[in-house]
């Protein structure tokens, strides 16, 4: 069965997020949906979206959403992902603009459902990834980035891109755990990764050959949190 | 006699509907007090959103208004604007929707 594809709107109108949301939903999407360009960042970050809908007027504010795509596909990081301009006063200049700037498609307020959803599929179509099947390696390495969410003496938890099997071998590079004198530490995924959104994973590592001292450090770490 | 404005919406938007009509009250609401201080700009953007969001639900009626009271506050022609703003508030009173 296929996953389901994610789509992110920003749009200040909360009765067309929930036209867009209820239309998207019906049709096997999943909808996510943000009303500030602040949440919107957040949540691109966190969702990593298969599809974009932009709103080109935010607030009482023109053109916000085309100066949006604009960053977007100025960005080695979302360029790839469809964007579509939605706008009730498109016009022939909006169009050309929003096309030079990179603007995927575009949907004209009313929205017609069929054409809409026609697009959408369209699009996610020719953006879609082959399938590529391989024989899986007994390793493979990545690298990757990730946040230390806690730490305990024999254990650490980390939000990260990565879901890694039980008992995989990690080197993590980080200048907090350097501070805290773990180089010679050895870390090996346990067990209770955690899914906390699309893509964004928790991963539990237990810390191996931790010194005395270290654990130490570790210690007055919580104190003070606790303490303060 | 007031005529009853019937409208046929999708019956997949049946849980939507109402708090859409919902907020169009409290628009209207706005929109008096706005009409008041002469404030076009706040009118302006509800009847944007109207012109947008009406039409997508299926009140084709209700976003042609909206059209017209945005064009109406971009010229800032007083009359205009009152009379689309009575015509928004009589079809809010009269609406009756159909789901199909």
């Amino acid at each position: 069965m296929k996953s389901k594809k994610h789509i992110l709107i920003l749009d200040d109108d909360i009765d067309i997020i929930k036209f867009l949301v209820k239309v998207l939903e019906n049709a096997g999407y999943a909808a996510h949906y943000a009303t500030s360009l602040e949440d919107f960042n957040s949540q691109l970050k966190e969702i990593g979206p298969h599809l974009l809908i932009i709103d080109f007027k935010l607030g009482q504010t023109t053109s916000t959403g085309i100066h949006l795509i604009e960053k977007l596909k100025k960005s080695s990081s979302y360029r790839s992902i469809p964007t579509f301009l939605i706008s009730g006063s498109l016009n022939k200049k909006i169009i050309t603009m929003a096309t030079q700037l990179g603007a995927d498609e575009f949907i004209a307020k009313p929205i017609q459902t069929n054409i809409f959803l026609q697009k959408i599929k369209k699009s996610l179509k020719l953006h879609e990834l082959p399938e590529i099947i391989f024989d899986i390696p007994k390793t493979i390495k990545c690298q990757s980035s990730g946040d230390i969410a806690q730490i305990s003496e024999s254990t650490l938890r980390i939000k990260g891109p990565v879901k890694f099997a039980e008992g995989v071998e990690l080197k993590i590079q980080s200048s907090f755990l350097e501070h805290l004198g773990c180089q010679v530490c050895r870390y090996h995924t346990q067990t209770s990764d955690r899914v906390l959104g699309p893509g964004l994973y928790l991963n539990e590592i237990r810390m191996i050959g931790v010194k005395e001292e270290t654990t130490k450090k570790i210690r007055l770490i919580k104190a003070t949190i606790k303490n303060k | 006699m007031t005529e009853i404005i019937l409208v046929q919406i999708d019956a997949d938007l049946e849980d939507i509907v109402p708090s859409f009509l919902e907020n169009r009250k409290k628009d209207l609401v706005q929109i008096e007090n706005f009409l008041k201080e002469k404030d076009w700009e706040h009118i302006e953007s509800i009847a944007h959103k109207l012109a947008g969001n009406a039409g997508s639900y299926g009140f084709n009626d209700l976003g042609e208004i909206g059209v017209k009271l945005e064009e109406a506050c971009q010229q800032a022609q007083f009359e205009e604007i009152k009379k689309y703003c009575d015509q928004y508030s009589q079809y809010m009173d009269n609406v009756k929707v159909e789901y199909k």
